[in-house]
């Protein structure tokens, strides 16, 4: 299909706002769940001529001071390295949203639009590498440091990511063994399927053990709590230690996006992406006989609405756990890793390729 | 005795950990949607007694204080006016931190008083608010029930309360805690109403 | 002495350069952007060293929230933080350390001494042989606040008046602040 410049740029506009007002929002959204789990108020207090707004102006004085913070660079550390190693960093965080598919077709004038800034058809190949190149980002910062303690965070960091990746790929084989492909906009056109005529085929139904490896691993692979032995945070010394400033800031927004980006893999791959259930091209068709006609901007509207609520609960979910579990010790994270969750996803495999001869 | 001893090695269910960690979500999760509710109930405008924080709200709303809570000194007067200090030293020879410093002067009106201030220093700086000036002083003189807990300066010279203040300061009683003719606690009393700054 | 909680405050707070010109138009200047975007996003190295370490993390607590202040932030890394909370007693051993740490800071930071000790040398300033008598002596401080150990209402109202103090300064002006201490 012949999407005009225009429409792709229009996508492409569209989906880093939609990332990158998440990742922003995201900062607020921690500081104010944490208050509300424990029995506190956030922070409410910063105001611009009176309007309060909940306290989303502090995200705004948190960017607005980082940005006027001294950038501070050691004196014998790598420069041109130092200061490029957040900015790959986030790049790579936030190129894996090409593929993350968060709607069907939508018909503007005579060009149908594909709802997906890339239509690869090796989509879950591509997050694969756009996961691995993210090690990156942190072992560059932390080596160009010229620090001793957070080079070895660094390479704690590196270790935990490369040890996970393994699994990240092994957890998915059971998914794409039943969808029979690895294009995600074809997987969640996969998953509008009507199980006995009623029930929709998401991916959680079908690989129940899958989404729960996928989403441990995928938690620490984004070291995030309780899989944040890299970052230290006042126990041991992490791989941002002499970042300040704008470079520390691009960090923290790193780790934020790769929330979203594994919220948004998880309901693309398991929990049907923008499927909303009985909605097809052209309305609702329930399974008992009524249809709701709706109109394509308004299908297209819903589905991403429907994308868009998923992906929060799924932050949400990862916000409680983040602040409800305490951190595992770094031999822990590894054994996990390797002894424990890359067999069972094995095991996930096969039971997955014995189900499928049975029903065949 | 080591606690594995006791208990014996962790069975393959209690290795796996996911009944901890599902009843720790389960109550973090329960706190957060219970507070959520209070907190948009209030925003409604359905007020309840029920809060959805625990938090005072300092510097609109103040704590309620119990009497014997020691905060910022202040010196007692006669009822002529005159201060009651006798400058006996007592104070300043008991305080551990030694951070009274008094200097005397002769009081020629009244034969039975001998002594009275002619400067009395409190380095705040020093102090600790243990409170034994208090208790060592014979003319119930100083007495440490001002109320005021918010002793910052931008200077350590700014620290120094002299008689002049302490004289001047008064018993501030809206920041305590009131008490009934039984002498229990008014239930009401916790968080105090909005003070105006 | 009509209101306790301003009893020692030094000059009053004045905006600068804020005018309103006509009904519709409010003009303020960059230097108050910058100020209110650093104070709504104070974040503290808390250096608790002492006894005041506890009411420090009581007033981080859900009591007194200091969070709502937008300092709630905490970060381990001196490199990311913008005040340092000196809480506790000072010993000569420490102090070089504070003073490394202080010079790893980047630029603006403040200093906060909490507690009697971290004055002054508290009650150990006349015989302590290893007390560093009052943290001034090696990092310029900004708000002292006195106590043992302070109430979180006044390390509260000690954060405060480090808000005032910014909110005062100006950046773009680049004034001397005079650091006068002792």
């Amino acid at each position: 299909m012949a999407e005009g410049v225009g429409i792709i740029l229009a996508k492409l506009a569209f989906v880093l706002l939609f990332v990158l007002n998440f990742g922003a929002v995201l900062t607020w959204v921690e500081r104010k769940q944490s208050a509300v789990m424990q029995d506190r108020i956030g922070a409410n207090r910063a105001s611009i001529f009176g309007v309060r707004l909940l306290g989303l102006l502090h995200a705004l004085a948190d960017a607005i001071k980082m940005f006027t913070k001294e950038s501070f660079t050691p004196d014998n550390a790598d420069k041109p390295i130092f200061r490029i190693a957040p900015a790959i960093s986030v790049f790579f965080a936030l190129v894996g949203f090409a593929v993350i598919p968060f709607g069907d077709k939508l018909v503007v004038g005579d060009t149908v639009v594909n709802l997906q800034v890339a239509p690869l058809n090796v989509g879950v190949l591509y997050l694969f590498a756009v996961a691995g190149m993210a090690v990156y980002g942190v072992v560059l910062g932390a080596w160009a440091s010229r620090n001793n303690y957070a080079l070895l965070g660094g390479l704690r960091a590196s270790a935990q990511m490369i040890s996970y990746e393994v699994a990240l790929g092994v957890s998915i084989f059971g998914c794409i063994m039943i969808y029979q492909t690895v294009d995600l906009q074809e997987i969640v056109r996969w998953q509008g399927h009507l199980l006995g005529g009623w029930l929709p085929a998401w991916g959680v139904l079908m690989q129940p053990l899958g989404f729960i490896l996928f989403l441990t691993v995928g938690i620490a692979e984004t070291k995030r709590i309780p899989f944040d032995a890299p970052e230290g945070e006042s126990e041991i010394i992490g791989y941002f230690l002499e970042y300040s400033g704008m470079g520390f800031g691009m960090y923290f927004l790193t780790d934020f996006i790769e929330t979203v980006m594994i919220s948004a893999i998880t309901v693309t791959l398991f929990f049907g992406g923008w499927q909303v259930p009985y909605l097809m091209a052209d309305g609702f068709h329930f399974p008992w006989g009524g249809m709701v006609a709706l109109s394509n901007w308004m299908v297209a509207l819903l589905q991403f609405v429907s994308f868009t609520l998923k992906v929060m609960f799924f932050l949400w979910l990862q916000m409680t756990i983040r602040w409800t579990l305490p951190r595992f010790r770094y031999d822990q994270i590894m054994r996990l890793g390797w002894k424990y969750l890359l067999p069972i996803s094995l095991v996930n495999i096969l039971l997955t390729g014995f189900i499928i001869l049975l029903l065949k | 005795m080591n606690v594995h001893d006791k208990y014996g090695p962790l069975t393959l269910w209690e290795k796996f950990y996911l009944a901890p960690i599902l009843a720790g979500l389960w109550l973090t999760s329960k706190h957060f949607f219970r507070n959520l509710g209070r907190h948009i109930l209030r925003a409604v405008g359905i007020k309840s007694r029920a809060m959805g924080a625990v938090t005072i709200q300092y510097p609109e709303f103040l704590r309620p204080l119990f009497p014997r809570l020691r905060t910022m000194h202040r010196l007692t007067r006669r009822e002529d006016g005159t201060p009651r200090c006798v400058a006996c030293m007592m104070c300043e020879t008991v305080c551990p931190a030694k951070c009274i410093y008094i200097l005397a002067d002769e009081k020629l009106e009244n034969p039975q008083i001998e002594k009275m201030l002619h400067s009395f220093d409190i380095d705040l700086g020093l102090c600790i608010f243990c409170g034994y000036c208090v208790e060592a002083c014979p003319e119930d003189a100083i007495r440490m029930d001002t109320g005021i807990l918010e002793l910052s300066n931008v200077s350590r010279n700014g620290m120094v309360l002299d008689m002049e203040t302490m004289l001047n300061l008064k018993p501030d009683g809206s920041r305590y805690a009131q008490y009934d003719k039984n002498g229990d606690i008014i239930s009401n009393a916790y968080i105090q109403q909005p003070k105006k700054s | 002495m009509s209101d306790p909680t301003r009893h020692f405050v030094g000059k009053e707070t004045k905006f600068l350069e804020e005018g309103v010109y006509g009904e519709n138009f409010i003009v303020t200047s960059v230097d108050r952007i910058l100020s209110w975007a650093r104070l709504s996003s104070i974040w503290p190295m808390t250096f608790g060293l002492a006894c005041c370490a506890i009411e420090m993390m009581a007033t981080a607590a859900s009591r007194y929230d200091l969070d709502r202040f937008g300092a709630g932030v905490m970060r381990p890394s001196p490199r990311q933080t913008d005040l340092m909370i000196v809480a506790g007693t000072v010993t000569l051993k420490m102090a070089d350390r504070i003073k490394r740490l202080y010079d790893q800071m980047p630029e603006p930071k403040y200093v906060l001494s909490m507690g009697s000790c971290a004055t002054s040398g508290g009650p150990y300033w006349q015989h302590g042989y290893h007390v560093l008598k009052g943290v001034d002596l090696i990092v310029p401080v900004d708000v002292y606040v006195t106590g043992c150990p302070p109430r979180p209402e006044a390390l509260i109202d000690g954060v405060l008046k480090i808000q005032d103090k910014i909110r005062k300064e100006s950046v773009i002006k680049r004034k001397l602040q005079e650091r006068s201490n002792v």
